[in-house]
């Protein structure tokens, strides 16, 4: 028995037993059946109680009950439009900002809901009542406020006041900045975003906010009751309305004027309802894909790492004769080379892009340290390195999106550093694609445009080119919802293509898709760059993704600058241990230089970089492809090694061996050719040689 | 986020100062009167306005009420906003939209309604009040018409956090032996407790504060069934501002320790990861 109660616990755990549901439910029912559904059916009842005429006559007979009808039509609907205005400041200053006493700020909204109205309406009085403040003044002027339609306005305003600021916060919060953001970098100004992409956006919560609103307007009561004075016919609305004819025991009188009120109730609920489905279904598909997205990525970043070989990587299968004395290049650069320091110039290149000494840092964390990379024109440059590298804040810099602490940015030779991105004139591609989804691809593409005012027949000229460009030119009239996330990303380069900008940057640009379109779109990406040289900058954490689009290289970590160069420059010929390490696998060996040489576990190299005779640490780099695996030794540097895997799979065979005399495992990687003619299994004994070593000093420079 | 979107979107001086102009002059403004206003009676004409014995009568069956009626509310509105995230049946959209009835109704309307259902000729009165149950113009009238009033709360702050609770945790409980009841009472019960207090404070605050529904449920007698805001427009009717304002600042201190109290929680609540 308590077994298989168990077993179904597992299976369905959230699941309660049939009879234990039913129970709830009955519960349920009853409570609400109870406090709520009898009440409201008891209304309609009493309403209709002398049948449908009595009911006709103390509404439509009753010229004080039509007066508080209209007056309720006219009071509540300005207090409404009041909140709205309200609503919609307030939540953009909270949602969309940070300042100093946003906390205060957003509990001071929350104030009228833990105020009683009948004290609100009490304060009011205090100001604009006969013996208050303003009275004197006010009955002067001939302006009533209180006892009179002002008065109630007010009243019923402060009382509604947080509804509509309440209801979009969560929604302004929930869709993010993303869309606005991209809004601004495509040039478009203050009142643009908000109609065209934060209104279409918020319309649904917008909405519920103001039927919310509206319904607590209309049947306000406490302090409406205090401000009214009670003149019938002129300052009771339709809850005083119903107030005065219970008091007066008329019983189908206030019943039926309080029907009027609860089909409002109901109504307001069923549109309530429908809005809060449609509201919820617009965050619940965003949330959808915001973790499709992340889900893909993690599967990237966890497949990617060690198994990716760049492809100037590939295994120098020319190399090696077998009786062949191997030559060891021995290439030396001290850790505290030219990085980050002066400018890298590309003799005789244009610049582009100029990043001078920028700095920046968010409280004690330093994202950016005295950086400056000069990026040729025309030229599509990687920003490359490891999270927290601070490379995608030098492309936010770089676009304007942030503001640097320190040093300049200049579009060829022209100073941006004060300019907004909007007057930067740059293409940013945001790693979420930011589409404005409630546009079709093609008014995406044309958002651009229009909010630069050009013409009709322009605007579709140049739409329709760009969606060529980008292969997609039949589905212009699909919103994004309706693309794969490889489309989708085409499009945001189109969007950020369309007003052709000086400068186009990518922030991660495949880091959402999945492998296979990753690789795609990256070869497409660097024939669209041939077509249009446009100056790029385009941050990445794959190398292989840098070494397969870019021109050029920037590794970055630590918010410095580690090397600038072309991928062959960077793989080959490295500046430190760092850029080494990250480029793809290596063999890392700890050991020391002192006179002349390099002494690493067994090995021992010549090293004559480093004469003196004070020992310094050292770390030796060799790639798994610059090792050798022979049966014989074949010279002093060889390296007796136990087989320990032998991975025949893929494009070169990966062989791990464990070096005999000082325990430590290698990764090397053989050509096809070479493992057949080697014919080694796991448990041989072999020996093992570098090719190629590099070593870098620690803390040490010539 | 902070810094940058400032740099880069606009309007944030117009709307924060906007905003804060229409708060400072329809709220924060017409609060400071009342605290001016009281502050022109001395202090012990002061206390001599707020702690009368009515006075006192009156704060002990507004906060009693509001208490009961809340914590009336705290196993219904649990189990309520259980059936509607875990216990599928026709008509749950329905259901669901009905929960908020309370929100939109008119509170003159919900005062009329339940005084007429528990008098002794009413729907339900007539078979309460031979049991010597009196629903209408009494003390348990304002217990009721505040249950009415707050279910709400709870449901609504329950039900999503109910809603986004994993599967893997009783998923997880249950691998570890526990039994449906165990996983309810030792893990469910603890991650749904702070909404559930939150949404408890809120109903309270509200209750503390309601007065147009219990207004007609009352009888409103002084010591017996009068509640402050009744007071407030006792002393206001008969041109007693002072007195008013002042009574008026004892409520005031009450919800905002309530809404401070609230704001705390939901911090507490957030870096502990409940949300």
């Amino acid at each position: 028995m308590a077994t298989s109660e168990t077993a179904i616990a597992v299976r369905r755990a959230q699941e309660d037993p049939a009879l234990v549901r039913a129970l709830l439910i009955a519960i349920a029912f009853a409570v609400v059946g109870l406090l709520v559904i009898v009440p409201m059916v008891n209304v309609f009842y009493q309403a209709f109680s002398q049948g449908p005429g009595a009911y006709w006559n103390a509404l439509a007979g009753d010229a004080d009950t039509l007066s508080a009808i209209w007056l309720t039509l006219k009071v509540a609907p300005t207090a409404v439009v009041l909140n709205v205005v309200f609503g919609l400041a307030a939540a953009w200053a909270v949602a969309r900002f940070r300042f100093r006493g946003r906390a205060l700020f957003t509990s001071l909204i929350d104030l009228p809901f833990a105020v009683s109205p009948v004290v609100a309406g009490l304060a009011l009085m205090l100001i604009f009542g006969l013996q208050g403040w303003l009275g004197a003044w006010l009955r002067e002027e001939g302006i009533k406020i209180v006892f009179a339609t002002p008065g109630l306005i007010l009243a019923t305003a402060f009382v509604t006041f947080p509804f509509v600021a309440r209801e979009l916060l969560p929604v302004m919060e929930a869709i993010g900045a993303d869309e606005e953001i991209a809004g601004v970098s495509l040039g478009a100004r203050g009142w643009q975003i908000f109609r065209s992409i934060t209104l279409p956006n918020i319309k649904w919560g917008l909405l519920y906010g103001v039927i919310l609103c509206n319904a607590r307007a209309m049947g306000e009561f406490g302090a409406v009751y205090v401000v009214s004075g009670h003149i019938a016919g002129q300052t009771d609305t339709l809850p005083l309305r119903v107030e005065k004819l219970f008091q007066e025991y008329n019983t189908v009188g206030s019943f039926a004027a309080a029907s009027l009120l609860s089909s409002l109730a109901l109504v307001t609920l069923a549109i309530k309802t429908t809005l809060e489905w449609k509201t919820r279904r617009d965050l619940a598909s965003r949330a959808r894909e915001a973790a499709g997205e992340a889900v893909a990525a993690t599967a990237l970043q966890s497949a990617t790492p060690t198994t990716a070989q760049s492809p100037v990587a590939a295994p120098d299968t020319a190399a090696a004769p077998a009786d062949a004395q191997p030559t060891l290049r021995l290439v030396q650069r001290d850790n505290a080379s030219d990085a980050g320091g002066a400018p890298h110039r590309q003799e005789g290149a244009e610049v582009g892009i100029s990043i001078r000494n920028v700095s920046k840092r968010f409280g004690d964390f330093t994202a950016l340290d005295n950086v400056s990379i000069d990026v040729p024109h025309g030229a599509l440059v990687a920003l490359l390195g490891p999270s927290g590298s601070g490379k995608t804040t030098l492309l936010r810099i770089i676009a304007g999106l942030e503001a640097a602490d320190q040093g300049s940015i200049h579009y060829e030779d022209v100073d941006t550093t004060k300019r907004s991105p909007r007057d930067r004139n740059v293409g940013f591609v945001f790693q979420h694609y930011a589409l404005f989804r409630h546009m079709t691809v093609f008014d995406n593409v044309a958002f651009p445009l229009r909010v630069r005012k050009w013409k009709r027949a322009e605007i579709e000229h140049r739409v329709h080119e760009l969606l060529r460009l980008i292969q997609l030119d039949n589905l212009g009239k699909q919103v994004p919802g309706q693309l794969s996330g490889g489309q989708r990303q085409r499009v945001a380069l189109a969007r950020a293509l369309a007003a052709s900008p000086k400068v186009l940057l990518l922030d991660e640009p495949f880091g959402a898709l999945d492998a296979k379109v990753r690789a795609e779109l990256r070869q497409w990406l660097r024939r669209l760059h041939d077509e249009i040289h446009v100056t790029s900058v385009f941050v990445t954490h794959d190398q292989e993704e840098a070494f397969e689009v870019s021109d050029r290289i920037v590794v970055m970590n630590h918010g410095h600058v580690e090397q600038i160069g072309t991928p062959e420059e960077v793989f080959e010929h490295p500046a430190n241990g760092f850029v080494m390490d990250f480029l793809g696998n290596v063999n890392v060996f700890h050991g020391r230089v002192e006179g002349g040489r390099a002494v690493v576990g067994g090995l021992d190299l010549a090293y004559p970089e480093y004469p003196h005779h004070e020992a310094k640490p050292a770390t030796v780099y060799v790639r798994p492809h610059e090792l050798e695996i022979d049966r014989y030794a074949a010279g002093p540097s060889s390296l007796r090694a136990e087989v320990l895997r032998v991975n025949p799979a893929g494009a070169a065979v990966k062989v791990e061996l464990m070096v005999r005399d000082f325990g430590v495992p290698l990764n090397v990687v053989l050509a096809p050719e070479r493992y057949g003619q080697l014919q080694i299994r796991a448990g041989d004994d072999v020996y093992v040689f570098p090719k190629r070593v590099r070593v870098f000093v620690q803390d040490y420079s010539i | 986020m902070s810094d940058v979107n400032r740099r880069v979107l606009p309007g944030f001086g117009l709307s924060l100062g906007y905003a804060s102009f229409y708060m400072g002059l329809l709220v924060m403004l017409p609060l400071l009167a009342i605290v001016l206003k009281s502050s022109t009676l001395g202090w012990e004409q002061f206390a001599n306005a707020v702690w009368t014995p009515r006075a006192r009568a009156a704060y002990g069956l507004t906060l009693g009420a509001a208490f009961f009626a809340a914590v009336i509310n705290v196993p219904f509105g649990v189990l309520i906003a259980w059936v509607l995230v875990r216990c599928p049946f026709p008509g749950r959209r329905l259901f669901d939209a009905i929960i908020d009835l309370p929100f939109a109704l008119p509170t003159a309307v919900a005062g009329l309604v339940y005084s007429s259902l528990y008098v002794p000729n009413g729907w339900l009165g007539r078979y309460l009040v031979p049991l010597g149950i009196q629903g209408a113009y009494s003390r348990l009238a304002i217990v009721l018409v505040l249950t009415f009033i707050g279910l709400p709360f709870i449901v609504r702050t329950v039900q999503p956090v109910l809603a986004d609770l994993e599967a893997e945790i009783e998923e997880a409980a249950a691998c570890l032996g526990a039994s449906r009841l165990q996983t309810f009472w030792r893990v469910l019960l603890p991650t749904l407790l702070p909404a559930t207090v939150t949404g408890f404070a809120l109903a309270f605050a509200r209750g503390i504060g309601e007065y147009g529904s219990v207004v007609f449920v009352s009888g409103n007698m002084p010591f017996k069934t009068e509640i402050a805001p009744v007071l407030i427009v006792a002393s206001l009717e008969s041109f007693k501002y002072a007195d008013a304002a002042s009574i008026a600042l004892v409520m005031l201190a009450m919800s905002f320790s309530l809404l401070v109290a609230i704001n705390l929680l939901e911090r507490w609540t957030k870096r502990h990861g409940y949300v």
